[in-house]
């Protein structure tokens, strides 16, 4: 039995974070902070149907007006408030696939040339809805419900990141970018169904994975975590 | 194929009803209360597609619609004085509706109103679309709305049939029909003025219930004809105040048909209406 701190569950923020109470349903300018490399992930069955496993990839969004709260429900404007959304990721052809969806509104201009990691820093405003807590009962949650275009609103600005953007990829891991990510994400990222062999593999020096199951290990669309407090911005 | 038809959806009505069903209580076998089951959202925005669809496809149009959603102020709450707007509204509101609302502002085209209701807005623009010659039509379930003319269509619901579209003139006419009036265009807003609104709780003219208002506007067949029978019927009432009276009623239940230059909200003006009112002018 191993005593490794980071295996204990945690109590839901711990240490002197405040719980953070979920954004009223609404719309929400942000912009995206950071694009996350899932790999290949398993998928739930669909009405009975096994799917096949299929490359996502997460992206998180710093809300530009919103904040976590101190412990007087005061705003802590050097920590604005983020949401995250996982997502298979296709070929910007299907024009049904979530991902495509959000290239679409995120960069309408097309000035990505549809790379997922030119989106870090763009504008844009978030349909978020709240939903029952999965976990704890009488909490609610954020979800992101879709992504629209940045607000057009004569005399608004909308403020640039707090936060410095990130990128994690995985055929070029970035150890300083993989050492920020939270727990259950490096643990969501190592289940990658091609992580054996791969370069971050390599890198951490990790053992092979044992593929036993199809079943995604802790999916966050089913049971995200609370929001993720953004990382202390770096000194000037 | 359909034709470009703007189709003007009362969003507020939409959220609510597909909201409405995205929560329920569950029973065991013998009756007794087991939880309360809030719904996957996505069942219920699936829903609200399939529907929107259906009401464009009734509209025989072919671009997407546009979306009327009522915002945190409205005019009419300062102008009730007798009794509070819509204040014999207390029901729960449905779990999902705010995730409704914000999920139909950021999928389609939407028009929030601000210091009036979604009524308004849809009056307005069907009424801007009429003066450029532009056909289009307001979909709800509203009777409110059938008294801005033009072309309207109401989807079924529960305890209520559809209603292709159909047009509504600008004097409109009022039914009978026995346990209610029915009506449209510039006599149902006068109905409304003496019968009052108990859905929006507007008391409209005391002592004057439907089947007096019916009887009091049958026969009118101008606008100014009908308007006079309702200012007569208000000051053999409150005498010296009707006009008064008369005014805070009608703001209640008039839709506001344009914005002045300075995008104003245009209110409803006693001296217009006593004047005879046209809505195209």
């Amino acid at each position: 039995m191993s005593l490794n701190a980071r295996e204990v569950p945690s109590s839901g923020g711990g240490g002197d974070r405040v719980q953070q109470a979920a954004l009223p349903a609404d719309l929400y300018p942000a912009r995206v902070v950071q694009v996350v490399d899932l790999g290949l992930q398993p998928r739930k069955p669909y009405k009975g149907q096994p799917k096949d496993p299929m490359h996502h990839i997460r992206i998180t969004y710093e809300l530009s007006d919103e904040y976590m709260k101190d412990e007087e429900g005061n705003d802590r404007e050097d920590m604005p408030r983020w949401l995250s959304e996982k997502m298979p990721f296709y070929n910007i052809g299907a024009e049904k696939a979530t991902s495509t969806i959000r290239m679409k509104a995120i960069d309408a201009g097309g000035v990505t040339g549809d790379d997922f990691t030119e989106l870090v820093g763009m504008p844009c405003q978030l349909v978020v809805i709240t939903a029952p807590h999965p976990q704890y009962a009488g909490q609610e949650i954020n979800y992101v419900d879709g992504v629209t275009g940045p607000v057009k609103v004569k005399g608004y600005e909308q403020p640039e990141l707090v936060n410095p953007t990130t990128v994690f990829l995985l055929d070029e891991p970035d150890m300083e970018v993989w050492e920020t990510l939270p727990e259950f994400l490096q643990k969501l990222i190592v289940s990658n169904l091609e992580f054996n062999g791969s370069k971050l593999q390599g890198v951490l020096g990790a053992p092979d994975n044992k593929v036993e199951s199809t079943s995604l290990p802790a999916p966050e669309a089913a049971a995200p975590p609370a929001p993720p407090a953004p990382p202390a911005p770096a000194a000037p | 194929m359909g034709a470009p038809i703007p189709v003007l959806i009362d969003a507020d009505v939409l959220a609510y009803m597909h909201s409405s069903v995205g929560n329920h209580d569950e029973f065991d076998e013998e009756g007794q209360f087991v939880r309360h089951v809030i719904d996957p959202f996505d069942w219920l925005t699936q829903s609200l597609r399939n529907h929107v669809d259906e009401i464009q496809e009734a509209c025989g149009s072919s671009i997407e619609p546009f979306m009327f959603l009522t915002g945190d102020t409205n005019f009419r709450n300062d102008v009730a004085k007798l009794k509070v707007y819509k204040g014999n509204r207390q029901a729960e509101k449905p779990y999902h509706l705010a995730n409704m609302r914000a999920h139909i502002r950021g999928h389609y085209n939407t028009y929030l109103s601000k210091g009036c209701e979604a009524d308004d807005l849809l009056a307005i623009a069907q009424t801007q679309y009429r003066k450029e010659g532009v056909k289009s039509i307001i979909a709800t379930v509203d009777k409110d709305l059938l008294q801005v003319a033009g072309h309207h269509y109401r989807w079924e619901g529960y305890n209520f049939g559809e209603t292709p579209v159909h047009l509504v003139d600008e004097f409109g006419s009022l039914e009978d029909k026995g346990k209610k009036v029915e009506g449209t265009g510039y006599i149902w807003f006068c109905y409304q003025i003496l019968a009052g609104d108990n859905a929006d709780n507007i008391p409209g003219l005391p002592g004057c219930g439907p089947k007096k208002a019916y009887k009091a506007l049958c026969e009118a067949v101008t606008a100014q004809e009908a308007f006079g029978i309702v200012l007569s019927l208000y000051r053999d009432k409150y005498l010296e105040t009707a006009t008064q009276e008369l005014t805070e009623q009608a703001t209640l239940v008039w839709m506001v048909r344009a914005m002045d230059g300075e995008g104003k909200l245009v209110h409803f003006n006693l001296q217009e209406h006593i004047d005879g009112y046209k809505e195209s002018s």
